[in-house]
Protein backbone atom coordinates (compact mmCIF):
# COMPACT_ATOMS: atom_id res chain seq x y z
CA UNK A 1 0.00 0.00 0.00
CA UNK A 2 1.30 3.20 -0.77
CA UNK A 3 0.26 6.80 -0.03
CA UNK A 4 0.14 9.61 -2.39
CA UNK A 5 1.47 13.13 -2.37
CA UNK A 6 -2.00 13.97 -2.13
CA UNK A 7 -2.78 11.68 0.87
CA UNK A 8 0.47 13.09 2.35
CA UNK A 9 -0.35 16.56 1.86
CA UNK A 10 -3.92 16.01 3.68
CA UNK A 11 -2.81 14.49 6.16
CA UNK A 12 -0.08 17.32 6.81
CA UNK A 13 -2.51 19.85 6.10
CA UNK A 14 -4.78 17.84 9.14
CA UNK A 15 -2.10 18.33 11.64
CA UNK A 16 -1.83 21.54 11.00
CA UNK A 17 -5.17 22.59 11.72
CA UNK A 18 -6.01 25.18 14.63
CA UNK A 19 -9.33 26.55 13.62
CA UNK A 20 -10.42 29.79 15.30
CA UNK A 21 -7.83 29.12 18.23
CA UNK A 22 -4.71 29.17 15.23
CA UNK A 23 -3.58 32.23 16.86
CA UNK A 24 -2.96 30.66 20.21
CA UNK A 25 -1.79 27.19 19.39
CA UNK A 26 1.45 28.14 16.84
CA UNK A 27 2.54 30.43 19.09
CA UNK A 28 2.84 28.47 21.38
CA UNK A 29 4.26 25.62 19.41
CA UNK A 30 6.59 28.67 18.05
CA UNK A 31 7.54 29.50 22.09
CA UNK A 32 8.63 26.20 22.75
CA UNK A 33 10.78 26.35 19.63
CA UNK A 34 12.51 29.57 20.51
CA UNK A 35 12.98 27.64 24.00
CA UNK A 36 14.84 24.68 22.70
CA UNK A 37 16.80 26.51 19.94
CA UNK A 38 18.17 28.72 22.43
CA UNK A 39 18.81 26.00 25.27
CA UNK A 40 20.52 23.77 22.35
CA UNK A 41 22.55 26.82 21.05
CA UNK A 42 23.88 27.99 24.51
CA UNK A 43 24.52 24.53 26.18
CA UNK A 44 26.70 23.60 22.56
CA UNK A 45 28.69 27.00 22.22
CA UNK A 46 29.55 27.09 25.96
CA UNK A 47 30.91 23.75 26.08
CA UNK A 48 33.15 24.42 22.98
CA UNK A 49 34.33 27.54 24.29
CA UNK A 50 35.53 25.99 28.00
CA UNK A 51 36.61 23.36 26.12
CA UNK A 52 39.04 25.11 23.66
CA UNK A 53 39.99 27.59 26.74
CA UNK A 54 40.42 24.44 28.28
CA UNK A 55 43.19 22.68 25.68
CA UNK A 56 44.92 25.83 24.70
CA UNK A 57 46.14 26.65 28.55
CA UNK A 58 46.26 22.70 29.06
CA UNK A 59 48.60 23.05 25.52
CA UNK A 60 50.34 26.51 26.74
CA UNK A 61 51.34 24.28 30.02
CA UNK A 62 53.11 21.52 28.23
CA UNK A 63 55.39 23.62 26.32
CA UNK B 1 27.19 4.33 39.67
CA UNK B 2 26.90 8.03 40.87
CA UNK B 3 30.06 7.32 43.16
CA UNK B 4 31.98 6.14 39.82
CA UNK B 5 30.47 9.46 37.86
CA UNK B 6 31.63 11.73 40.98
CA UNK B 7 35.09 11.34 39.43
CA UNK B 8 35.18 13.90 36.66
CA UNK B 9 37.22 12.35 34.55
CA UNK B 10 35.02 9.28 34.34
CA UNK B 11 31.85 11.89 34.35
CA UNK B 12 33.68 13.12 30.78
CA UNK B 13 33.86 9.49 29.87
CA UNK B 14 30.69 8.41 30.59
CA UNK B 15 28.94 11.92 29.07
CA UNK B 16 30.65 11.87 25.75
CA UNK B 17 28.79 8.92 24.76
CA UNK B 18 25.73 9.38 27.23
CA UNK B 19 24.85 12.91 25.79
CA UNK B 20 24.10 11.97 22.32
CA UNK B 21 22.59 9.49 22.50
CA UNK B 22 19.92 11.10 24.98
CA UNK B 23 19.90 13.42 22.40
CA UNK B 24 18.73 11.20 19.42
CA UNK B 25 16.08 9.36 21.87
CA UNK B 26 14.85 13.36 22.64
CA UNK B 27 14.54 13.94 18.99
CA UNK B 28 12.63 10.83 17.88
CA UNK B 29 10.38 10.61 20.60
CA UNK B 30 9.67 14.62 20.80
CA UNK B 31 8.75 14.09 16.89
CA UNK B 32 6.93 11.21 16.94
CA UNK B 33 4.78 12.46 19.88
CA UNK B 34 4.42 15.73 18.67
CA UNK B 35 3.16 14.80 15.46
CA UNK B 36 0.81 12.28 17.44
CA UNK B 37 -0.27 15.60 19.27
CA UNK B 38 -0.86 17.79 16.23
CA UNK B 39 -3.15 14.37 14.78
CA UNK B 40 -5.29 14.28 17.41
CA UNK B 41 -9.18 14.75 17.08
CA UNK B 42 -10.34 18.03 18.96
CA UNK B 43 -11.31 18.33 22.59
CA UNK B 44 -15.32 17.72 22.91
CA UNK B 45 -14.71 20.92 25.55
CA UNK B 46 -11.00 22.34 24.38
CA UNK B 47 -11.28 22.19 20.90
CA UNK B 48 -8.09 22.47 19.01
CA UNK B 49 -6.57 24.08 22.03
CA UNK B 50 -5.95 20.37 22.89
CA UNK B 51 -3.09 20.33 20.53
CA UNK B 52 -1.33 22.73 23.16
CA UNK B 53 -1.17 20.32 25.70
CA UNK B 54 1.74 18.14 23.82
CA UNK B 55 3.91 20.67 24.98
CA UNK B 56 2.88 22.69 27.91
CA UNK B 57 2.44 19.72 29.77
CA UNK B 58 5.82 17.80 28.96
CA UNK B 59 7.75 21.78 29.31
CA UNK B 60 5.98 21.75 33.21
CA UNK B 61 7.28 18.08 34.28
CA UNK B 62 10.29 18.38 32.98
CA UNK B 63 10.84 22.22 34.51
CA UNK B 64 9.91 20.19 38.10
CA UNK B 65 12.33 17.47 36.84
CA UNK B 66 14.96 19.97 36.61
CA UNK B 67 13.82 21.16 39.85
CA UNK B 68 14.08 17.78 41.62
CA UNK B 69 17.44 17.60 39.64
CA UNK B 70 18.80 21.08 41.09
CA UNK B 71 17.49 20.42 44.84
CA UNK B 72 18.87 17.17 44.90
CA UNK B 73 22.46 18.13 43.45
CA UNK B 74 22.61 20.86 45.68
CA UNK B 75 21.74 18.79 48.90
CA UNK B 76 25.20 16.33 48.03
CA UNK B 77 26.96 19.13 46.98
CA UNK B 78 26.00 20.96 50.71
CA UNK B 79 26.22 17.43 52.73
CA UNK B 80 29.54 15.72 50.76
CA UNK B 81 31.23 18.96 49.66
CA UNK B 82 31.50 17.75 46.31
CA UNK B 83 32.86 20.11 43.03
CA UNK B 84 30.94 17.51 40.63
CA UNK B 85 27.58 18.40 42.26
CA UNK B 86 27.98 21.65 42.62
CA UNK B 87 28.96 22.00 39.13
CA UNK B 88 25.73 19.37 38.40
CA UNK B 89 23.20 22.30 40.20
CA UNK B 90 24.85 25.15 38.64
CA UNK B 91 24.53 23.63 35.23
CA UNK B 92 20.82 22.52 35.72
CA UNK B 93 19.34 26.01 36.60
CA UNK B 94 19.57 27.43 33.52
CA UNK B 95 17.37 24.92 31.78
CA UNK B 96 15.07 24.51 34.40
CA UNK B 97 14.26 27.94 34.19
CA UNK B 98 13.72 27.84 30.58
CA UNK B 99 11.47 24.81 30.67
CA UNK B 100 9.47 26.77 33.74
CA UNK B 101 9.33 29.70 31.41
CA UNK B 102 8.36 27.52 28.08
CA UNK B 103 5.36 25.83 30.16
CA UNK B 104 4.09 29.55 31.94
CA UNK B 105 3.85 30.85 28.64
CA UNK B 106 2.50 27.99 26.48
CA UNK B 107 -0.32 27.85 29.93
CA UNK B 108 -0.82 31.24 29.09
CA UNK B 109 -1.43 31.10 25.45
CA UNK B 110 -3.92 27.97 26.58
CA UNK B 111 -5.65 30.03 29.05
CA UNK B 112 -6.76 33.24 27.24
CA UNK B 113 -9.09 30.88 24.84
CA UNK B 114 -10.36 28.59 27.79
CA UNK B 115 -10.61 30.74 30.34
CA UNK B 116 -10.87 34.28 28.90
CA UNK B 117 -7.80 35.66 31.00
CA UNK B 118 -3.77 34.94 30.26
CA UNK B 119 -2.97 35.15 33.97
CA UNK B 120 -5.35 34.37 37.05
CA UNK B 121 -3.40 35.59 40.11
CA UNK B 122 -5.15 33.98 42.15
CA UNK B 123 -4.83 30.88 40.75
CA UNK B 124 -2.56 28.44 42.69
CA UNK B 125 -1.28 26.42 39.88
CA UNK B 126 -0.50 29.45 38.30
CA UNK B 127 1.11 31.05 41.08
CA UNK B 128 3.25 28.51 42.55
CA UNK B 129 4.31 27.68 38.67
CA UNK B 130 5.45 31.56 38.75
CA UNK B 131 7.68 30.75 42.01
CA UNK B 132 9.04 28.29 40.58
CA UNK B 133 10.48 29.98 37.79
CA UNK B 134 11.51 32.87 39.76
CA UNK B 135 13.62 30.28 42.02
CA UNK B 136 15.56 29.15 38.90
CA UNK B 137 16.13 32.66 38.51
CA UNK B 138 17.00 33.62 42.01
CA UNK B 139 19.01 30.94 42.22
CA UNK B 140 21.49 31.98 38.94
CA UNK B 141 21.71 35.50 40.42
CA UNK B 142 22.75 34.86 43.81
CA UNK B 143 25.23 32.76 42.61
CA UNK B 144 26.06 35.33 40.05
CA UNK B 145 26.30 38.16 42.67
CA UNK B 146 28.64 37.22 45.24
CA UNK B 147 32.22 37.15 44.27
CA UNK B 148 33.66 34.69 46.20
CA UNK B 149 32.70 31.26 44.30
CA UNK B 150 32.28 28.95 46.48
CA UNK B 151 30.00 31.05 49.02
CA UNK B 152 27.51 32.25 46.25
CA UNK B 153 27.57 28.39 45.30
CA UNK B 154 26.50 27.70 49.15
CA UNK B 155 24.13 30.40 49.42
CA UNK B 156 22.26 29.38 46.19
CA UNK B 157 22.03 25.59 47.01
CA UNK B 158 20.53 26.32 50.43
CA UNK B 159 17.86 28.83 48.50
CA UNK B 160 17.24 25.57 46.37
CA UNK B 161 16.78 22.98 49.33
CA UNK B 162 14.19 26.10 50.71
CA UNK B 163 12.35 25.84 47.40
CA UNK B 164 12.26 22.29 47.23
CA UNK B 165 9.13 22.54 49.46
CA UNK B 166 7.38 24.40 46.14
CA UNK B 167 7.58 20.78 44.22
CA UNK B 168 4.48 19.52 46.40
CA UNK B 169 3.01 22.64 46.33
CA UNK B 170 2.54 22.34 42.52
CA UNK B 171 1.72 19.25 42.53
CA UNK B 172 -1.38 19.46 44.95
CA UNK B 173 -2.17 22.99 44.49
CA UNK B 174 -5.02 21.74 42.34
CA UNK B 175 -5.98 19.56 44.96
CA UNK B 176 -5.56 21.79 47.99
CA UNK B 177 -7.41 25.05 46.69
CA UNK B 178 -9.90 25.83 44.01
CA UNK B 179 -8.20 26.47 40.77
CA UNK B 180 -9.51 27.52 37.32
CA UNK B 181 -6.01 25.33 35.94
CA UNK B 182 -8.16 22.01 35.84
CA UNK B 183 -7.04 19.20 38.39
CA UNK B 184 -5.22 16.09 38.03
CA UNK B 185 -6.42 13.88 35.29
CA UNK B 186 -3.24 11.62 34.74
CA UNK B 187 -1.86 10.62 38.01
CA UNK B 188 -4.51 10.72 40.43
CA UNK B 189 -6.23 8.27 42.46
CA UNK B 190 -8.34 5.26 40.36
CA UNK B 191 -6.38 6.09 37.15
CA UNK B 192 -5.76 8.68 34.12
CA UNK B 193 -9.06 10.56 32.90
CA UNK B 194 -7.28 11.24 29.72
CA UNK B 195 -8.38 9.36 26.53
CA UNK B 196 -5.85 7.17 25.66
CA UNK B 197 -5.09 8.81 21.94
CA UNK B 198 -4.37 11.75 24.00
CA UNK B 199 -2.17 9.78 26.83
CA UNK B 200 0.16 8.27 24.16
CA UNK B 201 1.49 11.00 22.41
CA UNK B 202 1.50 13.10 25.50
CA UNK B 203 4.06 10.15 27.40
CA UNK B 204 5.89 10.78 24.38
CA UNK B 205 6.46 14.12 24.49
CA UNK B 206 6.76 14.10 28.06
CA UNK B 207 9.81 11.58 27.91
CA UNK B 208 11.14 12.93 24.73
CA UNK B 209 11.44 16.28 26.87
CA UNK B 210 12.93 14.81 29.96
CA UNK B 211 15.99 13.09 27.92
CA UNK B 212 16.39 16.52 26.23
CA UNK B 213 16.53 18.21 29.32
CA UNK B 214 19.04 15.14 30.55
CA UNK B 215 21.52 15.30 27.34
CA UNK B 216 21.74 18.98 27.94
CA UNK B 217 21.99 19.06 30.91
CA UNK B 218 25.02 16.61 30.98
CA UNK B 219 27.01 18.44 27.92
CA UNK B 220 26.39 21.54 30.61
CA UNK B 221 28.27 19.87 33.26
CA UNK B 222 30.93 19.17 30.60
CA UNK B 223 31.40 22.73 30.02
CA UNK B 224 30.99 23.54 33.63
CA UNK B 225 33.96 20.94 33.92
CA UNK B 226 36.19 22.56 31.56
CA UNK B 227 35.15 26.35 32.90
CA UNK B 228 37.04 25.31 36.14
CA UNK B 229 39.87 23.59 34.55
CA UNK B 230 40.20 26.46 32.23
CA UNK B 231 40.08 28.85 35.49
CA UNK B 232 42.80 26.41 37.65
CA UNK B 233 44.89 26.25 34.52
CA UNK B 234 44.82 30.36 34.09
CA UNK B 235 45.67 30.94 37.67
CA UNK B 236 48.64 28.13 38.06
CA UNK B 237 49.86 30.75 34.66
CA UNK B 238 49.68 33.87 36.19
CA UNK B 239 51.14 32.44 39.50
CA UNK B 240 54.28 31.16 37.84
Amino acid sequence: MTTSPTDAHAVVAGALTAGKYAAYVWPAYGVTLVGFVWMILDTVLRARTWRRKADRLEQARGH
Amino acid sequence: MFAALANPHRFLAFSRWAAPILAVVATGLIAWGVWLGLNVPPDYQQGETVKIMFIHVPAAWTSMLAYACLGGSSFISLVFRHALADAAAKACAPLGAAFTGMSLVTGSLWGRPMWGAWWVWGDARLVSVLVLFLLFLGYLALRASIDDEAKGARAAEILALVGLINLPIIKFSVDWWNTLHQGDSIMRAGGSALAPVYMTPLLLAGAGFSAAFGAMWLVRIRAEIWRRRANSLALQAALA
